[in-house]
């Protein structure tokens, strides 16, 4: 078997998992490392990963340049924040780049971030794709496959419920704002996520884009609930009155008409009131439902989880369902993007998505 | 925008549905129309859809539809004519098909050359598609999986209502309905375990999609009787007969069940422990797929004539639209696709281009 060569840019949560991945596969092969932060410098990537036995011979570098002159397939980028730079040189030096981290239809935003990663993939010979659990998996492949049994769509809404009270990661606090006051949002104190905006923007006009539809507007708004009392989170402390959950509302019309809405309800407790998520409306910390209203109308609810038979958990403690999802969204692209045509690629310009089983 | 001339076979269920769909879709154009039926030939292929005259007549000679110029038919047939889908290959027009055909492979070799040999004569593709088989036991759980790292199981569930299927044939003599269990046990119905190989064969593109070898599938079929019986469409299920079928097909892989999918048929709620009861189901039809492993994943798909609230629910009409238009909205994508037999592991992601208006 010919392996794909891999590189992983990138050892958050989702990149430990994805590393964990490309480490087991047997059809991948690890070519270079490169992580953010010193503690992991110079550390052999099993090491890195945890729970891999032996050594994997590749150490881990902050050295962008070595890692560009490194020979591989493929990367696969799982920094939280897309550096356009860092994937344009990337792509031109020949690798076929994955990412879960934004940019999934830069010419929404952008038509000169589209023209620089197009020439990149041009002078590489390579192409480019994002993906994820959502924005991705949720709320472009699972509608696209759905929309596959339409006759006609009159409008297409995706909802994502996401409990945030587990999630350990500071940022919950920090960049998304829980815990934050009304004075914080008065005064424009909150970061405003335009990242995470673009994304899902970005996600919208992807989607609109496999139906062959071209939105004229991508309109998003945000709303809060604040916490009825005091409580403490996997993040940290909600004080009475901050913000306890949010609702976006991502809005792609046609025609001046609303077709494509998206609803993510994040929320850090279950008793937010009425028209937020109450407790027992997922089997874990996520829910998404895509639902298409048309001839005929279809629905499907998604709901990772660690286990649906009574597994226990075991292992890592970073370990969160839709945070693996996310990684193995882009581990199993890896191949299929290495065989696909060069360019800028959506979900809807590859074959049907598909994972592998894993030796066991 | 390039167009794709369509040629469509039958005018049942389905079939009256893609009519339909061809007329919608902006990518293609009804060219021809062929039937069994002496008394609809001649009939315009709208009229017959129930919408408006396409201009297109019905006919049923089978060789003027061969010499005609089209890029695909669209075969709806109830059943798989292997050699007429051969003919209308090597004639140089491409098949979408909802009769068979998703997983040639799983009949055989010689299915496999037959069809390759007519599609290299035509320089044409054949492609078999559905809603279950076609959606919920094969592109769901596949596309499902590219989440995964590791995977235990898959668990498919369908669940259908037949009270309103008005097909005595399928409800009474096949699946046995209103008949006693010794009775359908002794006398199987001789077209039972050949519709039933349809679900094999998604075990056995599912096992191939996700790189492991398919030991063989086991069948077992499970009877619900009815304590109080019921009258459905087709016809009378008297108390003490049969009132649900549970069919499961098990892939085993590695000596172990990797696949299961579990057809749940009902056409009363009175079964009792392990049957649905009335409140048990929102819909005619549902599906689930869960995967268990790395991470577990749950997919529930349903599908009505719409989720808006209290409103009025059409019964067996979108599990139709729904099989018709797998098939029609692949059309361009089979016709692009290099020549052979194309699975959906072979084409691209398809979806319901132009669809969203």
């Amino acid at each position: 078997m010919t392996k794909t060569r891999v590189i992983l840019c990138g050892t958050g949560v989702a990149g430990r998992q994805a590393l964990r991945a490309i480490l087991d596969r047997a059809d991948l092969q690890l070519a270079g490392l490169l992580v953010h932060g010193e503690a992991h410098e110079g550390r052999d990537a099993a090491e890195v990963a945890g729970e891999v036995h032996g050594a994997s011979g590749v150490i881990a570098t902050r050295d962008f340049d070595a890692i560009v002159r490194t020979q591989a397939d493929a990367v696969c980028y799982m920094l939280l924040l897309p550096d356009i730079d860092q994937i344009c040189t990337l792509l031109a030096s020949g690798k076929n780049v994955v990412t879960t981290a934004g940019q999934m239809f830069p010419g929404w935003h952008s038509r000169l971030i589209e023209a620089r990663i197009d020439q990149a993939c041009r002078d590489g010979n390579s192409s480019f794709y994002v993906t994820g659990i959502n924005p991705g998996w949720a709320d472009e492949i699972l509608p696209l496959t759905m929309s596959a049994l339409s006759r006609d769509i009159r409008r297409v809404h995706i909802l994502e419920y996401a409990d945030c009270s587990k999630y350990p990661a500071p940022h919950i606090l920090s960049i998304m704002g829980f815990g934050r006051s009304a004075e914080d949002i008065r005064t424009g104190q909150l970061p405003d996520l335009a990242v995470m905006r673009e994304f899902f923007s970005q996600s919208l006009a992807a989607l609109a884009h496999g139906l062959r539809a071209e939105l004229d507007s991508i309109e998003d708004t945000r709303e809060y609930v604040f916490a009825p009392g005091a409580y403490d989170i996997a993040a940290g402390h909600i004080a009475r009155g901050t913000i306890a959950g949010q609702r976006w509302r991502w809005v792609g019309s046609l025609r001046g008409e609303p077709k494509i809405v998206q609803e993510t309800y994040w929320i850090t407790a279950f008793d937010l009131g009425e028209g937020w998520p109450a407790s027992g409306s997922m089997a874990d910390d996520t829910l998404w439902r895509a639902t298409l209203e048309g001839t005929p109308s279809l629905r499907c609810t998604f709901e990772p989880c660690h286990s649906f038979a009574g597994r226990a958990l075991q292992g890592a403690v970073d370990y969160n369902p839709s945070g693996l999802a996310t990684a193995m969204a882009a581990v199993n692209s890896l191949v299929p993007l290495c065989a696909a045509r060069p360019g800028l690629l959506t979900s809807a310009d590859l074959p049907l998505p598909r994972g592998a089983i894993a030796p066991a | 925008m390039k167009k794709y001339r369509v040629i469509h076979y039958a005018t049942g269920g389905a079939g009256k549905q893609a009519i339909r769909g061809i007329a919608a879709h902006p990518q293609l154009e009804l060219v021809g129309l062929l039937v069994h039926d002496k008394a609809k030939v001649g009939r315009d292929a709208g009229e017959l859809a129930g919408i408006g005259a396409l201009g297109i007549a019905a006919t049923d000679d089978v060789d003027a539809i061969l010499a005609m110029d089209a890029d695909c038919v669209s075969y709806m047939a109830l059943w798989n004519d292997v050699d007429l889908v051969c003919r209308m290959l090597a004639s140089g027009k491409n098949v979408v098909s909802t009769a068979g055909l998703l997983y040639p492979k799983f009949f055989g070799q010689e299915l496999v050359d037959r069809l390759e040999t007519a599609c290299r004569e035509g320089g044409t593709s054949v492609h078999g598609t559905g809603i279950n088989p076609g959606f919920s036991g094969e592109v769901l759980p596949l596309t499902m999986s590219v989440l995964s790292r590791r995977i235990e199981h898959i668990f498919v569930q369908e669940f259908a209502d037949f009270r309103t299927y008005d097909s005595p044939e399928v409800n009474h003599a096949m699946l046995g309905f209103g008949r006693r269990i010794e009775d359908m046990r002794a006398n199987k119905h001789p077209n039972f375990d050949p519709a039933m190989q349809f679900f094999h064969q998604s075990i056995a593109m599912v096992a191939d999609g996700l790189g492991v070898a398919l030991e063989r599938i086991e069948q077992t079929e499970t009877y619900g009787i009815t304590p109080r019986g019921a009258t459905i469409v087709s016809g009378e299920v008297p108390p003490g007969t049969i009132g649900g079928i549970k069919t499961r097909f098990s892939g085993i892989v590695g000596g172990r069940p990797l696949m299961v999918i579990e057809l749940t048929w009902v056409a009363t709620y009175d079964m009792g422990e392990g049957w649905p009861g009335p409140d048990d189901a929102s819909n005619d039809t549902q599906w689930s797929v869960t995967i268990e492993g790395e991470p577990s994943l749950r997919c529930t798909f349903e599908q009505a004539s719409t989720f808006a609230e209290g409103a009025v629910q059409a019964h067996t009409e979108p599990a139709m639209v729904c099989t018709a238009m797998h098939a029609v909205n692949a059309i361009p994508y089979v016709c692009d696709a290099a020549p052979g037999i194309r699975t959906f592991l072979d084409l691209p992601l398809m979806a319901g281009r132009y669809a969203l208006r």
